[in-house]
């Protein structure tokens, strides 16, 4: 799932930094890298559940893994975000260079905003659905505890 | 190799191996967090189009290649960031691993060790920021020697 959306995420990012492209100049956004801020899927990253199992503290543990995974994942999209925002930024600057008559302008900057609005949605997903993933791991986690 | 040099060629997998590296950190239960590289790839620089070309076109072009300059520098502020709260992350469950498995007598050793590992990384990372944000000012100077 989480590739999934990830993947969409960079198809939508694609979709953004297309709007120079339909707009028929140069790029407008100097990022050509959309991967830059690394991945969400923090859990997948993380040890096996049983990492704790040997401690007296096992379930404390876990939970500190799981605020720690959700803090890393705000940390990860917020990135994202700033990245889309400075995206569109140079893609509205390029409507207004690409297009000599106001309305197409207009037109050229509501693409550029409803693009960014969509990743927006999409980020905000993302983000919901890997915290959940981050206490899917803490559950295991403490399920693996000794009794 | 300079040590500027390494910055430039390393990927986000021998960066968090450089994380890891150092003293092996007493204790049995490791450390949760596996994986430093989930926080990205620092030198932005690298992933922006190319200077010498891109915004020659446009009648902004100076304060286009200013702009892109100060989003290059937030975004590697930003993962730099990441990859430093990473790093006391992984310190916190080593010094917790510490205290609980390692032999009263050599629990501050441990501890030691621990906040040695994170200094090294601290350290590292800061050069990565000295580094990434003169790499950022030479792609607008660049930029900006193109303009029209």
């Amino acid at each position: 799932m989480t590739a999934a959306r990830w993947l969409s995420l960079a198809v939508a990012t694609s979709l953004l930094l297309a709007a120079s492209a339909r707009a028929g100049t140069e790029p407008g956004s100097p990022l050509l890298d959309t991967s830059i801020c690394g991945s969400a899927n923090v859990d997948g990253t993380l040890a096996p559940v049983s990492v704790f199992a040997a401690s007296p503290h096992c379930v404390p543990l876990c939970k500190k893994t799981v605020s720690e995974c959700k803090a890393l994942v705000r940390r990860i999209v917020g990135c994202y975000s700033s990245l889309f925002q400075i995206a569109a930024s140079f893609q509205s600057r390029h409507c207004a260079e690409a297009f000599s008559t106001p309305a197409q302008v207009k037109s050229c900057k509501t693409i550029v905003s409803n693009d960014l609005r969509d990743l927006e949605s999409g980020y905000a997903g993302t983000r919901a659905s890997e915290f959940t993933d981050c206490e899917t791991w803490g559950s295991g986690c403490a399920t693996a505890c000794a009794p | 190799m300079t040590l500027a040099l390494t910055l430039r060629c390393l990927s986000p997998g021998v960066l968090a191996a450089l994380l890891l590296a150092g003293p092996a950190r007493a204790g049995s239960f490791g450390d949760p967090f596996q994986a430093a590289s989930v926080c990205g790839q620092a030198d932005v620089e690298t992933s922006l189009v190319n200077p010498y070309i891109a915004f020659a076109s446009s009648s902004h072009c100076p304060a286009l290649c200013k702009k892109t300059e100060g989003a290059c520098k937030a975004l590697d502020a930003k993962i730099l960031s990441c990859y430093s709260s990473w790093n006391a992350t992984s310190a916190a469950f080593a010094n917790r691993n510490c205290a609980e498995r390692t032999p009263a007598s050599a629990v501050r050793d441990c501890k030691a060790g621990v906040a040695a590992d994170q200094k090294s990384g601290e350290a590292f990372i800061a050069a990565a920021r000295t580094q990434d944000v003169k790499d950022c000012e030479g792609w607008g100077a660049t930029c900006q020697m193109n303009c029209p």
